[in-house]
């Protein structure tokens, strides 16, 4: 076991290595990616400054809105990795023709994508960092450290289920043979209920009702309720403000650790079942990968 | 010989869309028998859509046969497919499968001999002794877009030989090379054999790739293999005995019929022709008959001016077996 422990972990060593060799190897893409982060937080201190007089009511947030939407930002990130990429790395694993010289290598089914997803934390994850630090060098935007470990906690569980969620996504790419562009899972999740319900730039209190319900089946909405609770400052840690808060009997926190852990419990196990299935369905119909 | 692979019945079905809800069944391996020895290469020879790639991914353990069972170095090729995948190693007919274009030739075997597990200790030195052997050293700092396709698909054979596993799948390996890269690499298949012992399994569509580099061929049509023999016993098969033309001086007419007799009674002549100045004789084997026979001709004065021997290609028994459908 820990021999095996040893192998997958020097696997995706290597991966990340070379990961790292090719996205470094464009040095254009690096600046082009400061900016960018520079760019979308520069974009929300304008909208901060639009919004500074407005009536919304950002409670239990806190009032600070560009810290409010940095933090949108954080999980953003995260989710565009761990959500959206698995799909993408399946299909350059499938079209790139690799699949069988992967599978013939002792490395479990998972390792290859988990290690070729690499890129896009090297690409997505300091985007968490710079935008947290572009958010309060330049824009105002302040952090409350005092609760630090939890939020640190629910980055972690954010992490956890947008991945289970990717892996059930990019379990479609064999299962449900989506060759091509997107398919339903991360279309209806990110491109959808995400955009819609998470809350990445607004409260959702501000939405419809029928919306906000739908915003209850995706992690993000806990994690940002908890995140901008614990970090923004001034953020409230006992009002109720998502449906199922009110229909829990525990805090407001308790209720997002329990919801987003039990998430993470059932997306992550389902996802790596799903996606075993899928490969095994692909050994079955000859689809594992197009020699070109 | 040990089998390393012993096939028996193996069948892939696939279904085929002809519509937006219609398909239909195709069978790629139609009830294959196969067994190949250690250390043989062993050829798959046919068509494009004759079944090959089918049936080595099936051997290779990267695809479940319908039907028919079947052991790969004593693995069960449904229970045990992942020890199959990881004893076999197999080299796609595109060099660019697995190679990186931004690691050089280099950093692409180390990188797979990680993921192969290659133990950190031999690493350096066996993809030293790779460079060399496939004549990669001075190109180990290249990337892989600026070395020729031929040095790709040695890269390729090189990233296969890394892990030494018993058995390796060549799939049309020289399909997309040139003239010289094709050779340099054939020349290579064959000292990877001699060298390391390795069980090769090639498929290929040229004809004389299989003749030149393989101890034993199975021609496949359709799915199913209608011959499967040396290239020597796939000769003497076909009906079509060695021949040869022996050109000579004038042979009178009592003396063709008494050479003709003499020559009919020889041990393993199949036929024989005397004319006035040429004599036409087929063996079985050729090489065992046409001493005696020019040493007949000589002991009645005859004077021989050419000798001409004549066998069947690969390819006259490919075209032969695929358009008798093994009616061979």
């Amino acid at each position: 076991m820990i021999q095996r422990l040893r192998r997958e972990w020097a696997s995706l060593v290597v991966f990340s290595k070379r990961e790292f060799i090719i996205w470094s190897s464009y040095r254009m893409n690096a600046w082009m990616w400061f900016l960018d982060v520079l760019l979308n937080t520069t974009v929300v201190f304008m909208l901060s400054l639009m919004t500074r007089d407005s009536p919304l009511d950002f409670a239990p947030y806190g009032s600070n809105y560009v810290t409010f939407v940095v933090l949108g930002f954080c999980v953003h990130y995260i989710s565009w990795t761990n959500l959206g990429d698995p799909f993408k790395r399946v299909a350059r694993i499938y079209w790139g023709g690799t699949m069988d010289l992967f599978l013939l290598s002792p490395v479990s089914y998972l390792t290859p994508f988990m290690g070729i997803m690499f890129r896009s934390v090297i690409d997505d994850y300091p985007r968490v960092v710079l935008s947290l630090a572009f958010g309060g060098v330049f824009f105002g935007a302040a952090y409350s450290a005092s609760q630090l470990p939890l939020a640190v906690l629910f980055l972690a569980l954010i992490l956890l289920s947008t991945l289970g969620i990717g892996l059930i996504s990019a379990s479609s790419f064999y299962l449900l043979n989506f060759k091509q562009n997107t398919e339903p899972v991360r279309f209806l999740l990110q491109d959808v209920i995400v955009a819609l319900a998470a809350g990445y730039y607004y409260p959702i209190t501000v939405l419809p009702r029928s919306l906000q319900v739908l915003g209850s089946f995706i992690p993000h909405t806990y994690a940002l309720d908890a995140l901008r609770r614990l970090v923004v400052p001034g953020g409230n840690l006992t009002t109720k403000v998502l449906p199922l808060q009110h229909l829990l009997p525990w805090t407001p926190i308790t209720t997002d650790i329990v919801v987003l852990t039990a998430m993470t419990l059932i997306a992550l196990p389902l996802g790596v079942w799903m996606y075993v299935r899928g490969i095994e369905k692909a050994r079955r119909q000859g689809t594992l990968t197009r020699w070109q | 010989m040990t089998p390393v692979i012993s096939v028996q019945g193996l069948v892939k079905t696939f279904r085929v869309r002809d519509g937006l809800l219609r398909s239909h069944p195709f069978n790629a391996v139609d009830g294959v028998d196969l067994d190949i020895s250690s250390g043989e290469v062993f050829g798959l020879l046919g068509r494009n859509g004759a079944g090959k790639t089918t049936l080595i991914k099936m051997m290779a353990g990267l695809l479940r046969p319908d039907d028919g069972t079947g052991r790969v170095l004593g693995h069960d090729i449904y229970r045990d497919h992942k020890r199959i995948r990881a004893s076999v190693s197999l080299v796609a007919p595109t060099a660019d499968v697995g190679t990186d274009n931004n690691l050089t030739v280099r950093q692409n075997l180390e990188f797979w001999a990680v993921v192969y597990d290659l133990e950190r200790e031999h690493r350096d030195a066996r993809i030293d002794e790779l460079l060399t052997f496939l004549d990669l050293k001075a190109y180990e700092h290249h990337w892989p877009m600026s070395i020729s396709a031929g040095m790709r698909q040695r890269l390729a054979i090189a990233r296969s030989l890394l892990v030494r596993n018993p058995i390796l799948f060549l799939d049309e390996p020289t399909v997309k090379l040139d003239a010289a890269g094709a050779q340099a690499v054939r020349a290579f298949i064959r000292k990877i054999n001699q060298d390391f012992g390795i069980t090769i399994v090639l498929t290929t569509h040229f004809i004389f790739e299989a003749e030149r580099l393989c101890d034993r061929v199975a021609i496949l049509d359709r799915g199913k293999i209608i011959s499967c023999d040396s290239v020597t016993n796939l000769r003497r098969h076909l009906q079509r005995y060695d021949a040869s033309e022996i050109v000579c001086g004038e042979i009178g007419e009592d003396l063709c019929r008494e050479v003709h007799g003499r020559l009919i009674a020889l041990p393993n002549v199949v036929s024989c022709t005397v004319e006035r100045d040429r004599v036409e004789v087929s063996g079985d084997p050729l090489a065992s008959v046409l001493f005696d026979v020019l040493k007949i001709l000589r002991a009645h004065g005859i004077d021989i001016h050419s000798v001409d021997t004549d066998e069947p290609s690969l390819e006259e028994i490919f075209l032969t077996t695929v358009n008798s459908r093994g009616h061979v």
